[in-house]
């Protein structure tokens, strides 16, 4: 039911409760605004005509939540801070408190409400599926079904079980990457030196010899990427107001994206000459930013649009303002050869 | 701002990020006692200007020699970074030593949000104009 509100001497709206919710967060109106809805007999300020403690309902496919709002672990609706309490290192509403303390005692867990329907991806499901089929499902639901991949994912429940995941499928992913690359330069010298001689044996051995120290090294730089990137991109979500989970959330969207897309390393783009490595490049890198643009937009309940700046920030600030300049030349250009036809 | 313990089932920042910081610096700087390639920025050696990171790779090799002017007009604002993380990493050791509460941001107005945002976007920015100023 839509809502209309009072602002000086006018009466504006009728707008929903999320865009009304939108509106308290903003600061343009308050607790004390005068607002009236069908069904009302009079005019009536806010905090009597719909009390606080309600919260506002988990924003759907493409709109935000309100901006600094927390969401209610037991109940998924989303709340301003001074009205959520912590239990268990997660958020709860204050009206929500009681009964879960109730249920707590009665022998219960702490609900999670907002999470029930969040049970993936495949891979927090291994157990039951077994480690391989898990993987596999989790890298063709990321890949093919993103969307659906991170409106299922469950958004708490550790660090471990997305680090492992990125720790196998990431370092398969770059192990295979290397020894493609090491066949695919085999192949080309041995066209271009003698295939028999001392200089074609060394580097041979030398690209052998790097990827058995990358069996070693690789589980280590997935992890410690898995934590930076994570990093890095959260505080970027930050920045860009799209931080409406904590980091846990992050990190979990940021695995589960890089580890599948590591995976496809398995396929032999390097035995493609020339152009095989580039295409893997570009392949592997627009992939990942899809997948974590869509990853964010998800789990955090955030616009496509935030999502896509924040995944895009880091790139910007360092080197990508090149390619926006060529970007621009280029439309200038063809911009000046229509206006010559 | 408030200092507390940690609570069940929350993640524990500081030894995740102390073992993180550690093990990329330690990478870091072996890679650059080691002499590999460090990528060249494209936007630099095209317009032949610098780009909000340039700098960072020889403001990090002369601060680990301790050279630490030398290592601020390279980038001042990685500079300050390292010094931020070197303090935070004390910070962690320390409370995890000595088992001390930690220091968390639970209750953040929307205004102190953006507030926070915006001096992070400033201070790029005027970094960045110190690095196209200094001509690095």
């Amino acid at each position: 039911m839509n809502w209309y509100y009072a602002l000086g001497d006018q009466r504006q709206g009728p707008i929903p409760d999320s865009e009304l919710d939108a509106l308290i967060a903003a600061g343009t109106i308050n607790e004390d605004t005068l607002v009236w809805r069908e069904g009302m007999a009079d005019w009536t300020a806010l905090r009597i005509a719909r009390p606080p403690g309600q919260g506002a309902p988990a924003p759907g496919p493409g709109q935000e939540a309100p901006a600094g709002w927390i969401r209610c672990t037991a109940t998924g609706r989303y709340f301003p801070p001074e009205e959520i309490v912590y239990l268990d290192g997660k958020p709860y509403s204050a009206a929500a408190k009681a009964a879960v303390l109730q249920g707590v005692m009665q022998g219960g867990s702490l609900p999670d409400q907002g999470d029930l329907d969040r049970g993936g991806p495949p891979w927090e499901k291994r157990e039951q599926l077994g480690i391989p089929k898990a993987a596999w499902e989790t890298i063709k639901a990321v890949l093919f079904n993103p969307f659906e991949t991170f409106d299922n994912m469950k958004r708490t429940g550790g660090l471990d079980s997305p680090l492992l995941y990125m720790i196998i499928t990431g370092s398969i992913g770059m192990i295979s990457g290397m020894i493609w690359n090491w066949l695919g330069q085999m192949m080309f010298r041995s066209f271009v030196t003698n295939p028999q001689g001392s200089a074609f044996a060394f580097q041979t051995a030398v690209g052998g010899g790097m990827i058995l120290v990358f069996l070693v090294v690789a589980p280590i730089i997935c992890a410690i990427r898995a934590f930076v990137g994570a990093g890095i991109l959260h505080l970027s979500l930050m920045i860009c107001g799209g931080a409406r989970q904590p980091f846990e959330t992050t990190f979990r969207s940021y695995c589960y994206c890089g580890g599948s897309v590591a995976a496809l390393q398995i396929l032999p783009f390097q035995l493609i000459p020339v152009v095989g490595p580039i295409i893997a490049a570009f392949l592997v890198g627009i992939w990942e930013i899809v997948a974590n643009c869509i990853g964010f937009a998800r789990s955090h309940e955030i616009g496509m649009g935030r999502a896509v700046l924040a995944v895009l920030l880091p790139t910007i600030v360092c080197c990508t303002i090149f390619i926006l300049i060529l970007v621009s030349v280029f439309g200038a250009v063809a911009a000046s050869q229509g206006i010559h036809h | 701002m408030t200092w507390r313990r940690l609570r069940p089932g929350e993640l524990n920042h500081e030894a995740i990020w102390l073992v993180v910081s550690v093990a990329t610096l330690f990478g870091v700087w072996l890679w650059l006692h080691l002499a590999y390639p460090v990528p060249q920025c494209m936007f630099h050696r095209v317009t032949g200007l610098a780009c909000p990171t340039c700098g960072v790779t020889r403001c990090l090799r002369h601060a680990f020699h301790g050279e630490w002017k030398v290592a601020a007009a390279f980038n001042p604002l990685a500079l300050i970074g390292l010094a931020f993380g070197a303090g935070y990493n004390l910070y962690a050791a320390a409370v995890l030593v000595f088992r001390m509460p930690r220091l968390r941001f639970d209750r953040l107005s929307p205004l102190t949000r953006a507030g926070i945002r915006f001096a992070a976007i400033a201070t790029i920015l005027a970094n960045w104009a110190w690095l196209l100023w200094m001509r690095v």
